[in-house]
């Protein structure tokens, strides 16, 4: 009996028979999209596949499957929604399971006195933002991958949503979770304001990429939600410099605005096209949101020190038009007329998510775009746009298009640029090569160079709490460590 | 040499229009379009693309030509005609009208005659099947009537076959195939390839100076001879979810009324 057969027979005692994929079609139709896009539009099949998908219905079923898995070596990717970027999801041996969470999907309770709401991991963030909506609540988490993302999967790599400026990453809205570790013990962070009891140990979940444990339900906040007093203003600025300068002036002076935009011209010419820029033109855009008191206030300050900048208000139409189709990628991302414009123009598109202090990322930002078209001979497009900022710095969400040469290898093509991108990256002492996508399976080669001498703290921590290595092998700490 | 022109038109990427710009239209009916990303008509991208392909197989036997792109077009962009530049075109001609010719075939099509000139004779000429706004799918059919040219319909690729360029077209019966002929209008619907080649950021610098050929005219549009306007001022538009989308299907295929 073969590892597959014996995988699927063993695992059919503990979950029931239905719940387990194990056909080549259908788990060939049920692989996450987003892994090998480019070479499957090609059709070329991935070197390994699962043995099955597992799609658990209870914490109880993950506990018997990652307690098996640990007792056999079998190594387990966890995965709900399924929309990773990074390769988080990618099989890279011929012993793994997927652990699909993606049914367990239901809210537990919202609790509006505490301004929380507790979900199962596997409820679409979509659907869980229009049902607190109802209540007159807001998540405050908007990913662009928010039709297809779950919680679970947003907490476990450490997403940001587009109004982060004002409700924070997903760091700041998560108070517990419960999760299961490898061996099957299913542990509580409880949800409380604040504790003073040693290190945060929300952070062994957020961002850990599936590699040590798998969160099986999270205690969010909420926020009041009031759409009709936000606050919107979009502005043309004389560059993309200036535009760095004005946003950095707006954080300093703390002030909030929910959405903080900042487009250089070859993106909004590729991508947008909501507004026509000339020469070296930039532009940007913000929102306010809370009560209408603070919005106002909010919108006055960014207003005054947007025109301080010299910027051009141009109203909010195009700022408006951004609200509504912003998440449009997630219509046609990995659908058959996607796949045959890969296959005829032989160009991938994607992006990189870098971030840094206000210092530094000008810097970063003009190396970039100087630098790259120059090593990267292959680069059909390349542009930027400023999406998060903080108080001490911003990051730059690069927009790439990459003619591949040979399909087959267009992995290690994309590696290519994301490495010359992230040498740039790591010339500046506060770059970061990952601003919200996480580290996967991609930027995982470059993890000890942005973790530099607290590496072997996440090599601990794998070590620890994944001893025998099972947990999605390869994703976050690279797989010799 | 032989001339090759292609006809193509700059349109709005319709698909990224939101629910506000479908309602929000002037009074002419039509949608907002000011915060489009303006495309290649989809039919066009794929003539544009296929007369790369034809040009290819002209080279492979010693024939000189020159590949042109063509277009009358208000919604001119410059970021496109560097891209039909850089992936290979001879020259660019741009027709300016500011006259609205959506709904104009007629004049489109004296439009492109006019800019084609004296040269269309010996001139193969390529255009997409249709695009919007205005889909009328006549312009192909009447540029033809222009040049007293002959038209070949449904063009889904051009390929060599024993020393000849052949233009297969699809029937209703099947695929016919034909030599190419100098003078005839060659209309590319439903394509083996139909998506544009994407230039490198290196061969787009070296047109970043790239200037069309550009031509006014004097063709004054026609009256499309109906008039269009909305029925109602305001146009009302939701875009369904899955489970509303079901239920409207599930309406019409029971006749229910609809208002």
């Amino acid at each position: 009996m073969d590892l597959k057969e014996k995988t699927v027979n063993d695992l059919k005692k503990l979950i029931p028979e239905e719940y387990i994929i194990d056909s080549a079609d259908a788990l060939r139709a049920s692989d996450p999209y987003m892994v090998r896009m480019y070479e499957k539009a090609y059709g070329y099949e991935s070197p390994h596949s699962a043995l099955c998908t597992v799609k658990v219905q209870t914490e109880e079923q993950i506990a018997a499957v990652l307690k098996y898995c640990n007792e056999n070596d079998i190594h387990v990717i966890g995965r709900t929604g399924g929309s990773s970027s990074e390769n988080q999801l990618l099989v890279v041996d011929d012993r793994t399971i997927y652990l699909d969470a993606g049914d367990m999907n239901k809210v537990i309770k919202i609790n509006p006195e505490n301004m929380v709401a507790t979900v199962q991991c596997g409820i679409n963030m979509e659907e869980f933002e229009a049902k607190v909506n109802e209540l007159g609540y807001t998540t405050g988490h908007c990913p662009q991958s928010r039709p297809l993302a779950s919680i679970g999967g947003l907490i476990a790599t450490r997403s940001i949503g587009q109004f982060s400026t004002y409700y924070g990453g997903i760091e700041d809205l998560l108070c517990g979770l419960r999760a299961v570790m490898p061996d099957g013990e299913i542990i509580e962070i409880r949800p409380v304001p604040r504790r003073s009891a040693g290190p945060d140990l929300r952070h062994l979940f957020l961002g850990c990429e599936g590699a040590w444990g798998f969160i099986t339900e999270a205690t969010v906040k909420i926020f009041p939600y009031h759409p009709q007093d936000m606050w919107k203003g979009g502005y043309i600025v004389k560059d993309f410099q200036t535009g760095i300068r004005a946003i950095r002036e707006i954080m300093a002076q703390g002030y909030r605005p929910a959405v903080v935009r900042l487009y250089d011209k070859a993106d909004v010419d590729e991508n947008y096209g909501s507004v026509k820029l000339k020469d070296t033109e930039a532009f940007m855009f913000f929102s306010a949101e809370g009560s209408k008191a603070v919005s106002d206030v909010t919108g006055a300050a960014i207003h005054e020190i947007s025109m301080a900048h010299g910027a051009e208000y141009i109203g909010t139409a195009a700022v408006d038009h951004w609200f509504e189709t912003r998440n449009n990628i997630c219509k046609v991302i990995g659908s058959e007329v996607d796949y045959k414009r890969f296959r005829e123009t032989g160009v991938y598109n994607s992006t990189i998510e870098i971030c840094a202090n206000w210092s530094d990322i000008g810097g970063i930002y003009e190396d970039a775009i100087r630098e790259l078209p120059e090593v990267i001979p292959n680069l059909t497009f390349f542009g930027g746009h400023v999406s998060h900022s903080y108080m001490n710095g911003t990051n730059v969400y690069f927009v790439y298009s990459l003619k591949i040469d040979n399909p087959e290898n267009a992995t290690a093509e994309i590696m290519t640029f994301i490495n010359a991108l992230c040498d740039i990256v790591l010339r500046y002492a506060s770059g970061t090569i990952v601003h919200h996508h996480g580290v996967g399976k991609v930027r995982v080669q470059r993890i000890k160079e942005e973790l530099g001498s607290s590496f072997p703290l996440l090599a601990a921590l794998k070590k620890t709490y994944d001893p025998k290595g099972i947990m999605n092998p390869g994703c976050l700490v690279p797989k010799e460590d | 040499m032989k001339t090759v022109v292609v006809c193509f038109k700059i349109t709005y990427d319709y698909d990224e229009l939101s629910v506000n710009d479908w309602s929000g239209g002037d009074a002419s009916g039509r949608p907002r379009t000011d915060f489009a990303r303006r495309i290649l008509g989809c039919f066009d991208e794929a003539a544009l693309e296929n007369g790369l392909l034809l040009k290819e197989l002209l080279a492979e036997t010693g024939e000189e030509i020159n590949l042109t792109a063509l277009t009358v077009n208000p919604g001119y962009s410059e970021h496109i005609i560097k891209r039909i530049a850089a992936v290979g075109y001879d020259r660019i001609i741009t027709v300016s009208t500011e006259q609205d010719i959506d709904f104009c075939p007629e004049s489109t099509a004296r439009m492109i005659a006019e800019a084609t000139g004296e040269a269309a004779d010996g001139t193969i000429i390529l255009t997409g099947a249709q695009c919007a706004p205005g889909n009328t799918g006549l312009v192909p059919y009447l540029l033809a009537e222009e040049l007293k040219a002959g038209i070949v319909c449904d063009v889904t690729r051009f390929f060599m076959h024993k020393g000849k360029i052949m233009a297969e077209a699809e029937t209703d019966t099947g695929y016919l195939a034909e030599p190419v002929r100098e003078g005839n209008v060659y209309i590319l619907n439903n394509t083996e390839k139909s998506f544009l080649r994407i230039p490198t950021l290196r061969e787009k610098m070296k047109f970043k100076d790239f200037e069309p050929v550009r031509m006014s005219t004097n063709q004054k549009a026609c009256d499309p001879g109906v008039s269009f306007r909305p029925a109602v001022t305001a146009r009302q538009c939701v875009f369904p979810d899955e489970k509303a989308l079901q239920k409207l299907l599930g309406s019409i295929r029971n006749g229910e009324n609809m208002t």
